[in-house]
């Protein structure tokens, strides 16, 4: 009687844990298809060919400036939108928000528009900056999705540093200036090294908004997201599994490095 | 009607080792020990959370290790009452009744019954968020008590509240306890709770069972310096003893002893008698010190005298006599406690 | 000091001000899209795929509430972003519940897993699902099943949209159940509650903002979904009206696209004014689930 009653309830975490491993093996399955679609060799051969690469780096160099113009950003608006309280707080968050909860398509299509007229057609006119069907429109894409991104995650970062920390660093007479730079930005440091990661691989995985926006020029806009879409187009599978190999390889890598680095101090 | 045997576990951070304890039908028992000691943990072996990796727990005879949380019929009570927010005060007690399945009437009634015998009528359909401290604490237990459990189990139940409200609550508790005929393992790091409501007290550190016992047993006869230290005995020095005398620092003290060769000494700071003027010689056990502080207490004075060994004593009633005077101190031999170092 | 103290104020509000103008600007000045100039009616080439029905075209906004295509996208995407978010909630919530009470081995690779698939570009997930369902054992049984699920509605469509956003609410449900205290359900079972009643009546209504903040989350996601369902399932627009089944047409949404996949395509066939306005449909859906989600105030969600 008293195994039988150990049974009863028990069905309920029984489904729960059912319901996570297959979800799990679901996902590893869909993962680990590109490899056993290519085989261990055919990977190595794309591996080897300096078309990888350059878009590697392309790819690598691109996220790199647009995450960190976007953390620039992304920083003090997080603290402000965290900090402050002023009227219409939710709306502000809400226009604030729009660029990421739109589909990234829609943004290139956007994007598209504004880079017409003012200001941008008045900086390309004085200054010779083109920014469109080049490597400057990537970043401006990138930019755009990550920026908002990026005032998210500050904002649930500088959530979990007590303002109690500043009221007693503003007490010992330090400025509001100094408070910022010494007090609450080294206790948000982790949650900032993880964002920074997490941004740099969302903006290393956009590329919708770069189809409607940029066009594809080889070797300058196709960054690795967008030469998998043209290379799917063309037909090459083989380039099209490699390329998804690398993204998966960097997507896992980032997350792996920001686990280690936020550790628990994240809302992951 | 609570034993159990042989107990030890390894959860990381805490190690219980072979803990051997029973609890009789009825008792009032407090685990006293400091922070750490594993207090929290045992009883979290008892209620189910965690399966312990050698020994037994048994309640009347029946093992029920294999046994899965809703089938112990032991009410928890954790620290911080972890009242289900989103339920009233009524349909929090009632929960267990209609985890049971009861009929309503019946749960009505036993309902209406806890909440009168708890004093909390006039909060009954108040949401846990807006309770104080005290309140939140009658109305834990008697969501605890509804379901008439064999054994109720609770982590710190008085350390939320203040100092007035403790010593009320401690008074509610053993009443509440005596009328219902319950079996209560209340858990405690500070003495004088203790010394308030149990019936006998267990106390622990770093994951062993130091010493059972009654109160008055184990403050005359504390098994260690770990012990002594806990229960404020104030008084702890080593000294050699040859059987019959004991010495420290040059001063003689009478006391027959099995024991031989170093020891601990302590005696209780209640115990020690001070008289002011010079010792008289010929009085056994009494010698002439120094007052080095005196501090008024709420209930006592304290004395810090030196007879060429730093002792602390209290008095009801202050002496006539200020610091830097002479005083006789006197130690009876029947209060002297003598331990051998660390069993 | 008072001047200081609103130095440091507007320099921390001149940010949020500079994000907020130029996401405002971004969808206010393309506006002006909608409306169709001369020019661009005249040098405007029109592909061969739309029949007469695309008279509609060379008006404000291309006319799209005329137009039956957009109102069948819409319908699709509707109906299967609740399906999606119906079949996410009830597997997620209980996988979220599993992975943050239970200790299933492997939890820090099961946790890298579902954070790399939210950073995954779509269509790398696209091309995931291709490659696994259109080779291999799974294509089999698929063969044996008498349908492909590749440029399918029913399921293609669904399992695209599913796998993003099942891993964005697993993510927001875990925070959620993460942040009760497990004491509450060793009381309730202490009490006599079986874990699925404890659960229930304990640990369900004290996550509730936090479980609608995720249903709200994945909804969202599938609706911002492009290019995954690019890649498994393409347009549709332009395929006879024999390929779909009398089912899908009694659904009314044959022949009609996913609507992010729709703004792309109506886009590049030239079609720019068509295109703004679906991509405007989708900003004010987006704008409206934001706003629900700030109003609910939940708290630490991550898109």
């Amino acid at each position: 009687m008293i195994s039988a009653l150990k049974l009863r309830g028990a069905w309920w975490p029984a489904l729960c844990i059912l319901l996570a491993i297959s979800a799990v093996s679901l996902y590893v399955i869909l993962i680990a298809g590109n490899w056993l679609y290519l085989g261990w060799d055919d990977t190595l051969y794309f591996f080897k060919k300096p078309r990888m690469w350059q878009r590697f780096w392309l790819t690598v160099w691109t996220s790199t400036v647009s995450s960190t113009i976007a953390m620039l950003v992304g920083i003090p608006t997080g603290y402000a939108l965290s900090r402050f309280r002023f009227p219409c707080r939710h709306f502000f968050a809400s226009v604030i928000d729009l660029p990421i909860v739109v589909s990234p398509a829609i943004i290139g299509a956007f994007l598209f528009g504004i880079t017409t007229r003012f200001p941008f057609d008045w900086i390309s006119d004085y200054y010779g900056i083109y920014i469109g069907r080049n490597v400057y429109g990537v970043l401006l894409v990138q930019f755009t999705v990550t920026a908002a991104f990026c005032a998210r995650l500050m904002k649930a970062s500088f959530d979990m540093v007590p303002p109690r920390f500043e009221t007693v660093s503003r007490s010992l007479g330090a400025s509001n200036f100094r408070t910022f730079f010494k007090v609450v930005l080294p206790m948000a440091k982790n949650g900032i090294m993880a964002s920074m990661i997490v941004v740099w691989a969302r903006a290393a995985a956009e590329w919708e908004g770069l189809m409607l926006f940029v066009g594809a020029t080889e070797g300058e806009t196709d960054i690795m997201p967008f030469a998998i879409y043209l290379d799917w187009n063309g037909g090459m599978m083989g380039w099209v599994t490699s390329m998804t190999i690398v993204c998966i390889l960097m997507a896992i890598t980032a997350m792996s490095a920001m686990r280690i680095i936020g550790g628990k101090s994240h809302v992951w | 009607m609570l034993e159990i045997k042989n107990l030890s576990g390894d959860l990381g951070d805490f190690k219980l080792r072979d803990i051997n304890l029973k609890v009789h039908q009825g008792e009032y028992l407090v685990i006293l020990g400091p922070t750490g000691a594993g207090k929290s943990v045992l009883i979290e072996y008892v209620v189910g959370i965690y399966s312990p990796s050698s020994g037994t727990i048994s309640i009347k005879g029946e093992n029920i290790l294999p046994l899965a949380i809703e089938e112990r019929n032991i009410a928890y009570v954790p620290q911080d009452y972890a009242l289900f927010p989103n339920l009233s005060v009524e349909k929090n007690i009632a929960y267990g009744l209609t985890a049971r399945n009861l009929p309503a009437d019946k749960i009505a009634e036993t309902v209406d019954r806890t909440i009168k015998a708890l004093k909390i009528e006039n909060i009954r359909h108040r949401m846990p968020l807006h309770l104080s401290g005290g309140e939140k604490q009658r109305v834990a237990l008697g969501r605890a008590l509804a379901t008439k459990p064999s054994l109720v189990l609770m982590d710190e139940p008085l350390c939320a509240l203040d100092e007035n409200l403790r010593s009320n609550m401690a008074r509610e508790l053993r009443r509440l306890q005596k009328e219902t005929h319950s079996t209560f393992i209340h858990i405690s790091h500070n003495f004088e709770e203790a010394a308030d409501v149990a019936d006998r007290i267990a106390i622990m550190n770093d994951g062993r069972l130091v010493q059972t016992g009654t109160l008055s047993e184990i403050k005359a006869t504390p098994r260690n310096r770990f012990v002594a230290k806990f229960l404020k005995s104030y008084n702890i020095f080593d000294a050699k003893t040859d059987g019959t005398t004991i010495s420290c620092n040059g001063r003689i003290f009478q006391k027959n002893s099995r024991f031989s060769g170093k020891v601990i000494v302590t005696i209780r700071p209640e115990n020690i008698i001070l008289l002011p003027g010079k010792a008289k010689e010929e009085k056994v056990n009494t010698f002439s010190g120094k007052i080095c502080n005196v501090t008024a207490k709420p209930h006592l004075v304290e004395y810090t005298v030196d007879i060429g060994i730093q002792l602390t004593a209290f008095r009801i009633e202050p002496l006539a006599a200020n610091i830097g005077d002479t005083v006789s101190v006197h130690l009876p031999g029947d209060h002297l406690v003598l331990l051998k170092e660390d069993c | 000091m008072f001047g200081e103290k609103k130095l440091y104020r507007i320099f921390f509000y001149s940010f949020t001000v500079l994000m907020f103008t130029y996401s405002a600007y971004l969808f206010i000045s393309n506006v002006d899209q909608l409306t169709v100039s001369k020019e661009a009616v005249e040098t405007r080439e029109l592909t061969a795929v739309w029949d007469n029905e695309r008279t509609v075209m060379n008006e404000f906004a291309g006319g799209f509430w005329k137009d039956p295509y957009f109102w069948k996208s819409l319908n699709l995407t509707l109906m299967i972003t609740l399906i999606t978010t119906v079949i996410v909630s009830l597997a997620g919530i209980p996988t979220a519940y599993a992975l943050s009470r239970y200790n299933i081995p492997g939890k820090a690779f099961i946790e890298i897993l579902f954070s790399s698939v939210i950073v995954l570009p779509a269509s790398s997930v696209g091309l995931c699902l291709i490659v696994t369902l259109n080779h291999g054992p799974l294509f089999e049984l698929q063969k044996w099943l008498g349908f492909r699920f590749a440029h399918s509605i029913f399921p293609g469509m669904i399992i695209a949209s599913m796998v993003l956003s099942f891993a964005f609410g697993v993510s927001a449900w875990k925070a959620t159940f993460s942040s009760i205290n497990p004491r509450f359900e060793t009381v309730a079972r202490s009490l006599g509650s079986s874990r699925w009643r404890a659960f229930r009546t304990v640990t369900l209504p004290m996550a509730k903002g936090g479980l609608v903040a995720g249903i709200i989350l994945a909804w969202t996601r599938t609706m911002a979904e492009f290019g995954a369902v690019l890649f498994f399932c393409g347009t549709f627009a332009e395929l006879p009206a024999s390929r779909f089944s009398d089912f899908v047409k009694f659904l009314k949404i044959d022949q009609a696209d996913w609507l992010s996949v729709a703004v792309w395509s109506q886009i590049e066939y030239g079609n720019v004014e068509y295109g703004f306005a679906l991509a405007y449909v989708l900003v004010i859906i987006g704008g409206l689930s934001v706003y629900c989600m700030h109003r609910i105030g939940a708290k630490g969600y991550i898109w």
